[in-house]
């Protein structure tokens, strides 16, 4: 049950950072396109 | 003259059927009669009824290891791991992340969702007594991914890979009837109503950017989800970058439609009689419709925790649409918020966290083997 218990922590936990990484990644490219690249991206 | 016609008819599959070989053609032809008759989930469910029928016919061989023609489809497609990703190639090219991109918040319920894979990965374990192989391999049905399903099933539980892409597919084509009443159960007439803000327009260039992105922020993170990601992300680059139409179209099309043949028959063909007549496999069905429902119950739940969080309030329809049944559940999701309210129109906010539940399937995907290989 232990074992289980892990996976299901860990799981949860790793899909959650994964997307708040990826949440972070696609602040900070919008905002790197948006001041140098393009400015026709709007806020 | 008599020895002759004996032997003739002892090599007949005739006399080697058994009634569990006949009972799986009903089930393969019942598959057939939904793809045909009702269209759900024609192009899998299709393919996957006849691979049913072919996998039980006594004498013919085709799943026969080494020899068999399915069982070549099987092992060096699936097994070997190139018709999933080759499917999610064509998947990513279909893909629009512009709705994820204008509002990336709503990536967190494509995240959420992913929590009925882990509660129904939990509850297969515990209660029923799965491996725990066999019970991440039920709890992924709940992502609605049937790519995802059969890629993981086919590394972990390979003897569940047919029952299991069933399940899914089945569920997918039931996502109208199945996600209403769930969503009704744990939202409010007034939360349904709520109207989401103008989305933002996003540009060519974060477009192309969001792939490259992706890829690496994904991988880095779960290398195992390498496969699939990396195809995904690939066949989006196709598409946004807008030259290499060729390139796009093909894996819109042409690849996709191909590789889906090839997927559907041997996935069919591991149901055989013997695999599939087993109480188990009832008990597959059952924790997989959980998982559906808790997927959708726990992205609701978590929309409805952002907004408890945040002063934007979102639509916890949203919530439902992070399942990754694309683009029905989206689709669902905009039909209910119109019931609610005539002016509300969903769709496009729905479809963001609509793909983001593709990547958090995979990504679940991708945590489950890296825990259990």
């Amino acid at each position: 049950m232990s074992e289980a218990l892990g996976i299901f922590a860990a799981g949860t936990a790793g899909v959650f950072l994964s997307m708040m990484l990826l949440y972070g990644a696609m602040q900070i490219s919008a905002a790197v396109i948006t001041r140098w690249f393009e400015d026709k991206v709007e806020k | 003259m008599i020895e002759k016609l004996s032997t003739l008819i002892f090599t007949t599959g005739f006399v080697y059927l058994t009634p569990g070989m006949v009972f799986m053609w009903l089930i393969g032809l019942t598959l057939i009669f939904l793809a045909v008759a009702k269209g759900y989930e024609p192009l899998l469910l299709l393919p996957i009824g006849f691979g049913i029928v072919l996998a039980n016919l006594p004498l013919a061989g085709l799943m026969e290891p080494e020899t068999g023609l399915l069982w070549k489809f099987y092992e060096y497609g699936i097994h070997w791991e190139i018709i999933p990703p080759l499917i999610f190639l064509g998947l990513g090219a279909l893909t629009d992340f512009g709705p994820m991109l204008a509002r990336p918040s709503l990536i967190f319920l494509g995240a959420g969702a992913q929590g009925g894979v882990y509660i129904a990965f939990f509850a297969a374990h515990l209660l029923l007594g799965f491996s725990l192989q066999e019970a991440a391999t039920i709890g992924i049905i709940g992502g609605a991914d049937g790519p995802t399903t059969i890629f993981l099933a086919s590394k972990l539980a390979p003897h569940m890979l047919g029952t299991c892409a069933v399940a899914a597919y089945s569920y997918m084509a039931l996502v109208p009837i199945i996600m209403p009443p769930i969503i009704k159960l744990l939202t409010t007439a007034t939360e349904r109503k709520i109207v989401m803000p103008k989305a933002r327009k996003v540009g060519r260039l974060e477009k192309i950017v969001f792939p490259l992105v992706g890829v690496l922020v994904m991988i880095l993170l779960v290398p195992a989800s390498a496969p699939l990601m990396s195809m995904f992300m690939v066949g989006n680059l196709f598409r946004e970058c807008k030259v290499v139409e060729r390139l796009n179209l093909a894996a819109q099309n042409e690849l996709l439609n191909i590789v889906t043949i090839f997927l559907g028959l041997p996935v069919g063909a591991t149901m055989n009689a013997q695999n599939f007549l087993r109480k188990d496999v009832i008990f597959i069905f059952i924790l997989g419709l959980f998982a559906f429902i808790a997927s959708t119950a726990t992205g609701i739940l978590v929309a409805k925790g952002m907004n408890l969080l945040s002063k934007t309030k979102i639509n916890p329809l949203l919530g439902a649409a992070g399942v990754s049944a694309v683009p029905m559940a989206a689709r669902v999701v905009h039909k209910m918020g119109q019931q609610a309210d005539k002016k509300n129109y969903l769709l496009m906010y729905a479809m963001g966290p609509n793909v983001a539940g593709v990547i958090g399937t995979v990504t679940a995907a991708g945590i489950f083997l890296t825990l259990l290989k």
